[in-house]
């Protein structure tokens, strides 16, 4: 990988470890091997939404072309989300495809996913069966959603 | 008949920006399923083209004054002594060879997305029409307030 990536990625590294948020355990990074080509992330559900309570975990593959080319990310916990596949784990999010910029770090896509979790985009799907439910019968989306926390990512069960 | 709103797939709640934004790339569509030749690059804005290599040319160096304990946002290394950095327009301040990589491919501020002029004309011309559309939304608004208050 060249220089400026994993130089990059290892400041990076960090920042997000000294980072409040870190400490309020809301998010994290971890290395996969010792490369710094593939991380591990891991995000708390936001409160008051059907992922709370939930861990989830995502694959990060930094490319040799970082930070001018985002981060591929993936959730490897299952999660029940319109703009986040079911079935894969891809993610639709403009600021990991056309909107990146490269002074965006680790941190602030992690953060922007939290909120995503909290605010979906059901009108730029990534599943669209998951966002016609969350349209057509939102009850019925958040006990799914908060279903899938639980069985999946490991969420407090609440009725 | 579908009507002209129909067709367009008009929503009422639509927020104005996002609507304007999308008609202005509908109509840049039907003018490429009118003339693909020409209007091939039009549909492929889901990146956007690199800065214009005079309008790189153009952009200078900060003085080193500015430079003093400052970090590049791109690499996030800080400055060093007799390190050449370049100022955008808008005043953000990158290592040239961080900078000029990002340009080559994307032609906005990685801090602001402040965007400079691209070799592209129709980016340029899809701009200019997106912003001819804003003012256009704004005129009215301003005539409908205008009008009931």
């Amino acid at each position: 990988m060249n220089n400026i990536a994993t130089q990059r990625i290892k400041r990076e590294f960090k920042e997000v470890i000294k980072s409040e948020e870190l400490a309020k355990c809301s998010i994290k990074v971890d290395l996969v091997g010792d490369s710094y080509t593939e991380l591990k992330g891991e995000i708390a559900g936001p409160p008051d939404t059907p992922y709370e309570g939930g861990i989830f975990l995502l694959e990060i593959k930094v490319p040799e072309t970082y930070p001018f080319n985002p981060p591929k990310v993936r959730f490897m916990t299952k999660i029940w989300h319109p703009n986040i596949s079911s079935v894969t784990g891809a993610i639709c999010l403009d600021i990991l495809k056309d909107q990146w910029a490269a002074a965006m770090t680790l941190r602030t896509v992690l953060l922007s996913l939290q909120a995503l979790m909290a605010a979906a985009e059901p009108d730029d799907p990534q599943d669209a069966v998951v966002a016609k439910q969350y349209k057509e019968y939102p009850e019925i989306f958040a006990k799914t959603a908060s279903h899938w926390t639980n069985v999946y990512a490991g969420g407090i069960i609440c009725s | 008949m579908a009507s002209y709103f129909d067709e367009l797939h008009v929503e009422e709640d639509e927020i104005p920006t996002v609507r304007i934004e999308r008609l202005t790339r509908e109509t840049f569509r039907m003018l490429f399923d009118h003339d693909p030749a020409r209007y091939g690059d039009i549909i492929n804005f889901q990146n956007t083209p690199p800065a214009s290599k005079s309008e790189i040319a153009k952009l200078k160096a900060p003085s080193f004054e500015e430079l003093i304990d400052e970090q590049c946002r791109i690499c996030l290394c800080q400055y060093q002594l007799n390190d050449e950095a370049l100022n955008m327009p808008c005043n953000h301040i990158f290592h040239e060879n961080c900078l000029k990589t990002w340009l080559e491919k994307s032609n906005f501020c990685p801090l602001c997305k402040f965007e400079l002029k691209t070799d592209n004309e129709m980016y340029e011309l899809y701009k200019q029409e997106l912003k001819n559309r804003q003012s256009r939304e704004d005129n009215i608004a301003q005539l409908h307030d205008s009008m009931f208050s």
